[in-house]
């Protein structure tokens, strides 16, 4: 986590070791396990460093394998799987104490042109009508931790499915829509727009999962982490700009929940799409009253 | 390609040449490069042989690298990257002469229990009321004619609707919509793995023309060239796939010549029991 633009961009240079290794730093030895945005992020820059310029990557997807210890650096390393004419591919496993912790996939891409079509933006209350995000879990942008945590990262709640918010659980049990933006500029390199936005899609991502459960709240679970990640960036997009940040978590089964999301801009392009699946096992006794509850 | 579930089930057997490498026979053919799902059922079931007893794949991330040679045999190696106690992921690397063609990790877990829900089913007509996709293809001049005579044999696909014009899915909102009921000929022995592994071989065949839904285009036609770029299957549930799934597709978006798109497959009880995504080139080459 960081809590500045300075320590953000230090946290996303990343140290050129040789042989395609890279050295991701750390800012925040208070937390217990590292940020998975975090590691995301500094993945697809360490995949980015080994890409000819005017590829652009297209799409990722990831499995975190191991929690990761926020009091050492990590490293990158990186194969080049193929680098074809207007496509290339990248494998980075991240590694702390000899072991990977996560294992990453990503395809970069030539500016291409072709067919265009997009959904509409979901409909949603201007940002300067939002007030603050307040998640599901529990995470809450006006609490003064977000700030020491996330700094510069502004989001707002647009509502959710939750009883009496303003989404009705109609075709979804699961949807949540914020407004997200980084409050500072962040340089105009594509690159690094990409890997914030990357870094930001895992903050709240897996918290739709949770909103159907309705007295869900972090006490609620044992165990709450993510499995997998994966984003398609569709379009080129500024963080620093807000952008809708639509959230869907169509099933839940066998302690598993799976949340797939979207990022609009103001003017509602669709810019990426985010999925993630995430472990959520319940306290023993948390499953009473369930429905399919296998009492 | 397999035209019976025995052939199927032929199909996905693979061959153990040493610890973690397995090779896969190619079927015969009048494809000009090797179906991905295909090469994504068969990645699987390496991953499943070197997997711990009792755990159920819930997940699979993968890449299309390069063409696959219809007349080489595949050779699958797998790396057993994590060991836990509750979750297990295997990589598994497709070769063929030396040279990757695919990838894919897959993430195994001993089954257990949680909170529930899940997206209501859309109300669609039974399988028996829609069209026949496989007939149709077979009988009319169509430029996929021959392929779904000798290629597409053991799916059994029904057109509920999409969005071309004129399509029973136009609406004002979402231009790429698709649905199909989905199943496998006759009928798939064995658990939930095999199961698995004959949904991942379904899972590929249509995805992708969701996106094209929107362009009043569909794959196969001469001006057209589309490819598979990556391929993401979540199982939530038991099912099995010799049975009617509603494969409910979904394309939010196509730009830079690559089109995306999102399927819920559904048993016709309406449980979402899989999901999957995949990004696919949909490039035109020459003016229609």
């Amino acid at each position: 986590m960081t809590s500045t633009v300075r320590e953000l961009l230090d946290v996303l240079t990343l140290e050129d070791l040789g042989g395609d290794r890279f050295r991701g730093r750390q800012v925040d030895e208070a937390r217990i396990r590292v940020f998975g945005g975090q590691v995301v992020a500094q993945a697809l820059m360490a995949a980015g460093y080994t890409v000819p310029e005017g590829l652009r990557a297209h799409s990722l997807h990831a499995y975190f394998l191991r929690m990761g210890d926020s009091t050492v650096d990590i490293e990158y390393a990186v194969e080049r799987v193929r680098d074809g004419r207007s496509f290339a591919t990248r494998r980075v496993v991240a590694i702390q104490h000899d072991r990977p912790i996560y294992a990453m996939m990503a395809n970069f891409h030539v500016d291409e042109p072709g067919f265009e079509h997009q959904d509409p933006g979901p409909a949603a209350p201007a940002p300067e009508d939002c007030p603050p995000y307040r998640g599901a879990m529990g995470a809450d942008v006006a609490n003064k931790d977000w700030r020491a945590d996330w700094g510069p990262i502004e989001m707002l709640h647009a509502g959710d499915t939750r009883k009496g918010d303003l989404l009705e659980p109609v075709h979804s049990v699961a949807e949540a829509r914020s407004w997200v933006r980084y409050d500072e500029e962040i340089p105009d390199d594509p690159r690094l727009h990409q890997a914030v936005l990357a870094y930001m899609s895992d903050l709240t991502l897996f918290a739709a999962a949770a909103l159907p459960h309705a007295k869900a709240s972090l006490d609620s679970f044992q165990t709450m982490a993510s499995l997998d990640h994966a984003v398609w960036f569709h379009r080129p997009a500024r963080v620093d700009e807000w952008l809708l940040f639509s959230h869907r978590s169509p099933v839940a089964a066998g302690a598993r929940g799976l949340v797939q999301a979207s990022f609009h801009t103001r003017d509602g392009s669709l810019v990426a799409t985010v999925t993630q699946e995430g472990v959520m096992r319940p306290h023993p006794g948390a499953l009473d009253g369930q429905p399919d509850s296998p009492a | 390609m397999p035209l019976t579930a025995e052939e199927l089930v032929e199909l996905l057997d693979l061959e153990t040449i040493d610890l973690n490498l397995f090779r896969g026979q190619q079927p015969q053919t009048t494809l000009q490069r090797s179906y991905g799902g295909q090469v994504a059922a068969q990645a699987l079931v390496a991953a499943y042989r070197t997997a711990p007893q009792g755990m159920v794949a819930h997940s699979l991330h993968a890449y299309f690298l390069r063409p696959g040679d219809t007349s080489a045999a595949i050779v699958y190696d797998v790396d057993p990257i994590r060991e836990g106690r509750t979750f297990a992921t295997r990589r598994v690397l497709a070769r063929q002469n030396g040279r990757p063609i695919f990838t894919t990790t897959v993430n195994f877990q001993t089954p257990e229990d949680g909170f529930e829900h899940q997206d209501v089913m859309p109300v669609v007509p039974d399988p028996q009321d829609c069209v026949d996709v496989g007939e149709l293809f077979r009988r009319e001049d169509n430029p996929r004619q021959r392929e779904w005579q000798t290629d597409w044999g053991v799916i059994d696909l029904r057109l509920v609707g999409d969005t071309r014009p004129a399509g029973a899915l136009l609406n004002d909102e979402y231009p790429a919509l698709a649905r199909y009921w989905v199943r496998i000929k006759g009928e798939v022995p064995g658990d939930l793995p095999m199961q698995q592994c004959a949904l991942t071989y379904l899972s590929d065949l249509t995805l992708l023309g969701a996106s094209l839904t929107a362009h009043d285009r569909i794959v196969g036609e001469p001006d057209l060239v589309v490819a598979s770029l990556d391929h993401a299957v979540w199982f939530h549930r038991p099912f099995r796939a010799d049975e009617w799934l509603l494969y409910d597709q979904h394309s939010p978006t196509a730009a830079g010549a690559r089109g995306f798109s999102i399927g819920r497959l559904f048993t016709q009880d309406g449980r979402l029991v899989a999901s999957a995504a995949q990004e696919g080139l949909i490039r035109q080459t020459r003016r229609r």
